[in-house]
């Protein structure tokens, strides 16, 4: 088929209005054959960005999902300034509130626009061997932003938390006593 | 009363979302969240969040075999009735003891042994971060086990319960 079908041209309108380049023949190919059968990774890519953006939040079209191409061009940006506020986390778990969470909020943007970089091997129904070890580096990649996201998270964790519960449950027993007790 | 978020993520490409159902060995997103209110409380409420607390002091001061069986100790105390912080210290405390276990040889399957009924898909969760950092030591503890679906499926579970803690702190 040489005529481009409405997708390819709704395709097309898209990442015009992203500012991007126009899809090339092998990306087309892609999205179709991703149509088809979708890869293992590009799967993750729509739940990583389903969970990441849950529903009550989304605008736009009814699921507010990514298309194939969108995911993986217009993400490979938000992981890039997404590892930017990773290399810069140190000094912002010493911040308080929207700081710590734009660190939080860098990471979990990486940990799902990691796996967007683009392959444009076809699919298959059995991984080759460099399908299989480019999936263990993006779980590694998505482990690792998930990682650096939780570590970011403000708050005391393990014994200094039960403590601090143990502390304020004492003190509101104390409080309820002190009111039974008037 | 417990007020319950459920947020279900589906495994399918986003064109093929509403067709393709989830195939065996797919990771597993759904996700099931809850807020854990505070509640009314009690002298038992008290020593059992005090012996937590002392669990987690006594791991602090020992290494090896004796703080996982600290925290173990801690973890086989009968948790008293109408105590939902209960389920955050327990949270905090087997992923504690997971990550102890991960550090000994092939201990990756004994902490995916702990962590998985406690954050089985079918479960609601507690929307805290207890929950994401389990999710995330889980996730760790499969990648380190050879199942990448279930690695895949814990991280992101992990980034929604964070990304909906974010939301909740922006309210």
């Amino acid at each position: 088929m040489n005529h481009p079908s409405n997708d390819d041209q709704a395709i097309a309108r898209e990442l015009a209005a992203l500012g991007e380049a126009p899809p090339t023949d092998d990306e087309l190919r892609f999205v179709r054959g991703a149509e088809q059968q979708p890869e293992w990774d590009v799967r993750n890519v729509a739940v990583l960005f389903g969970v990441a953006h849950p529903p009550m939040d989304r605008s736009g079209s009814a699921r507010g999902e990514l298309l194939e191409l969108d995911q993986r061009r217009v993400w490979k940006v938000v992981a890039e300034r997404g590892a930017e506020l990773r290399k810069h986390a140190p000094e912002d778990h010493e911040a308080r509130g929207g700081g710590t969470w734009r660190v939080v909020v860098g990471a979990v943007a990486v940990a799902a626009g990691v796996l967007l970089v683009p392959r444009l091997a076809p699919p298959s129904d059995l991984p080759s061997e460099a399908d299989l070890a480019a999936q263990r580096e993006t779980l590694e990649l998505t482990g690792a932003s998930a990682r650096a996201a939780v570590e970011a998270l403000p708050g005391p964790v393990g014994g200094e938390r039960a403590s601090a519960m143990a502390s304020d449950y004492a003190q509101r027993l104390a409080t309820q006593r002190g009111g039974g007790q008037r | 009363m417990k007020r319950v978020l459920v947020l279900v993520a589906m495994l399918a490409c986003a064109s093929a979302c509403d067709e393709e159902p989830s195939r065996p060995g797919d990771p597993d997103a759904t996700l099931r969240t809850h807020e854990i209110q505070a509640s009314t409380p009690t002298a038992e409420g008290l020593a059992y969040i005090e012996a937590i607390a002392s669990a987690h002091r006594q791991a602090d001061g020992s290494s090896g075999a004796t703080r996982t069986q600290a925290l173990e100790a801690g973890l086989s105390i009968p948790v008293p009735a109408d105590l939902p912080e209960a389920e955050v210290l327990r949270l905090e405390l087997a992923t504690r003891l997971a990550e102890e276990t991960m550090a000994r040889p092939g201990g990756e399957k004994v902490a995916c042994d702990l962590l998985q009924p406690m954050l089985a898909p079918e479960r609601s969760l507690p929307l805290d971060r207890s929950t994401a950092r389990a999710l995330v030591v889980l996730g760790d503890a499969a990648a380190k086990s050879g199942d990448d679906a279930l690695a895949a499926g814990s991280y992101a579970r992990a980034i929604g319960v964070m990304s909906m803690l974010r939301q909740e702190l922006e309210r």
